[in-house]
């Protein structure tokens, strides 16, 4: 404790020599520190291009490394649904779903979540041939939300299920892993409710997220859904 | 003898201090209580990366006597204290960034990464403090207050989350916190410059300004090197 903290000039015998050596380590020392600091920044905001999670959120689903694990989720009318699979091998006509997170008693945000799915399912239901992509309202709060709570949710903002559904993940785990896997963060508002990175998830058939888009642009996620749902039935 | 046993309890107050800093983060092992702590955005900032930085300083006088030629080899290559300024400054400034904060409480591996940079950053920097000497102690006062005011404004300024884990009002009181800090540390900072003392700022790191007698300070503490069978007693920062 004397020592340790004594100025070194004050210490032993050939202090230049000692001098010039802890200068050059400690050189040495801070240029590690430089790039280490450089690298742990550099993967922390994606090559320092995004400085919140949000905007790092969309770069991952813009570079198509952002999945959704195959969920599976159980809707207003009591059945289990599997929206999507990372086997290729899924029953049926793959679909493109269009995603966004709620909690049924939410009566802020999602209200004009609610008024953009509204208008994206009036525009399926007058597109003629089915284009294949469907509207798919997940809700986070698995303990509240009972089957009655995503039907009354449904009959609240006229969901038609042939276009739109909305479900609940089957248990809390399989929540956990969803919102965690599409780093979707809820946290309690304060007020007994949520408050959550919302936005409109463009999810294909293996669970990827092709694309993220704000509430309001609900019209780009609609023609991206349509395009990458000709994409996939083009490919099948 | 009176000084000495003054000197003792004096010592065995320190020494509670510190015990309880060192042990502080263990508390954050308990999941309940390091939930409690980092689900708000100004305790996450203002009291853990603190607590953390303390334990690491309170953690240099333990190590002292467990490991001491690991913290003679730290203090070897921290030429007039300039490792610990750069270490500070660097993990200051990157958990600053809100995609950081997040990604800590997301990411285990990026969470312990917070923990033991906070923690190093305090182990070294205790022993920088006083190689530093008085210019480079007030920049990296003033350093770390103009950082700390930046990115203060900028939470109580911008009008949308930033952090995906903390609500907008959490953050703008966190930015407020952050600048009243930096304009603490700006105090400080006069105050050192004004001030001759040699360690106003960080007086339980440094007993010697407490206790003029330096010769009772080594009487005390070489029969204790002795007895963890350390045979080198000349001073830690020789190699």
């Amino acid at each position: 404790m004397t020592s340790d903290t004594m100025p070194s000039r004050l210490q032993g015998t050939a202090p230049s020599r000692r001098e010039s050596r802890a200068f050059v380590a400690t050189l040495l020392a801070c240029a590690t520190m430089l790039v280490a600091f450089a690298a742990a920044a550099g993967i922390l905001t994606g090559g320092f291009q995004s400085w919140t999670y949000e905007e790092l959120r969309a770069r991952r689903a813009a570079e198509g490394v952002l999945a959704a694990p195959a969920s599976a989720l159980r809707g207003s009318d009591g059945r289990v649904l599997q929206p999507w699979s990372s086997t290729a091998a899924s029953a049926g006509r793959p679909r493109v779903y269009i995603v966004d997170f709620v909690f049924t008693r939410c009566a802020t945000v999602c209200l004009s979540l609610g008024t953009g799915y509204q208008q994206m399912q009036r525009r399926l239901q007058n597109s003629g041939a089915d284009p294949g992509v469907r509207l798919l309202s997940i809700s986070f709060d698995v303990e509240r939300d009972q089957s009655a709570d995503l039907a009354g949710y449904a009959r609240r903002h006229a969901a038609d299920p042939a276009w739109w559904r909305v479900a609940a993940p089957v248990d809390a785990d399989q929540n956990r892993a969803l919102l965690r896997a599409l780093g979707v963060v809820a946290i309690p508002d304060g007020a007994g409710g949520f408050v959550h990175n919302a936005a409109l998830h463009v999810i294909d058939a293996q669970g990827r997220v092709r694309g993220l888009h704000e509430l309001g642009a609900w019209e780009g996620a609609l023609e991206q859904a349509r395009q990458l749902a000709a994409a996939q039935a083009g490919a099948q | 003898m009176r000084a000495v046993v003054f000197r003792g309890r004096r010592c065995s107050m320190r020494v509670g201090l510190c015990a309880a800093l060192i042990a502080a983060p263990l508390a954050f092992a308990v999941d309940p209580l390091r939930h409690a702590v980092e689900s708000r955005m100004l305790l996450h900032m203002l009291v853990q990366f603190p607590l953390l930085l303390a334990a690491g300083a309170a953690a240099r006088l333990l190590l002292r006597h467990v490991a001491p030629r690991t913290m003679a080899g730290i203090d070897a290559v921290d030429w007039h204290g300039l490792s610990g300024l750069t270490l500070l400054s660097l993990v200051s400034a990157l958990w600053m960034v809100p995609a950081a904060l997040d990604e800590a409480l997301l990411d285990p591996a990026v969470g312990l990464l917070k923990y033991a940079s906070w923690w190093l950053s305090g182990l070294v920097v205790a022993g920088s403090w006083r190689r530093l000497g008085g210019p480079l102690q007030l920049f990296l006062l003033g350093n770390l207050a103009w950082m700390f005011a930046t990115a203060g404004m900028l939470f109580a300024a911008t009008p949308a989350r930033l952090c995906v884990s903390y609500l907008q009002n959490e953050q703008e009181w966190t930015g407020r916190a952050l600048v009243v800090l930096a304009l603490g540390l700006g105090g400080l900072l006069i105050a050192r410059a004004v001030h001759p003392d040699p360690n106003p700022i960080l007086p339980a790191l440094n007993p010697r300004a407490a206790a003029p007698a330096a010769a009772s300070v080594r009487l005390k503490r070489q029969p204790r090197y002795q007895l963890l069978g350390d045979d080198d007693s000349r001073p830690f920062s020789q190699p």
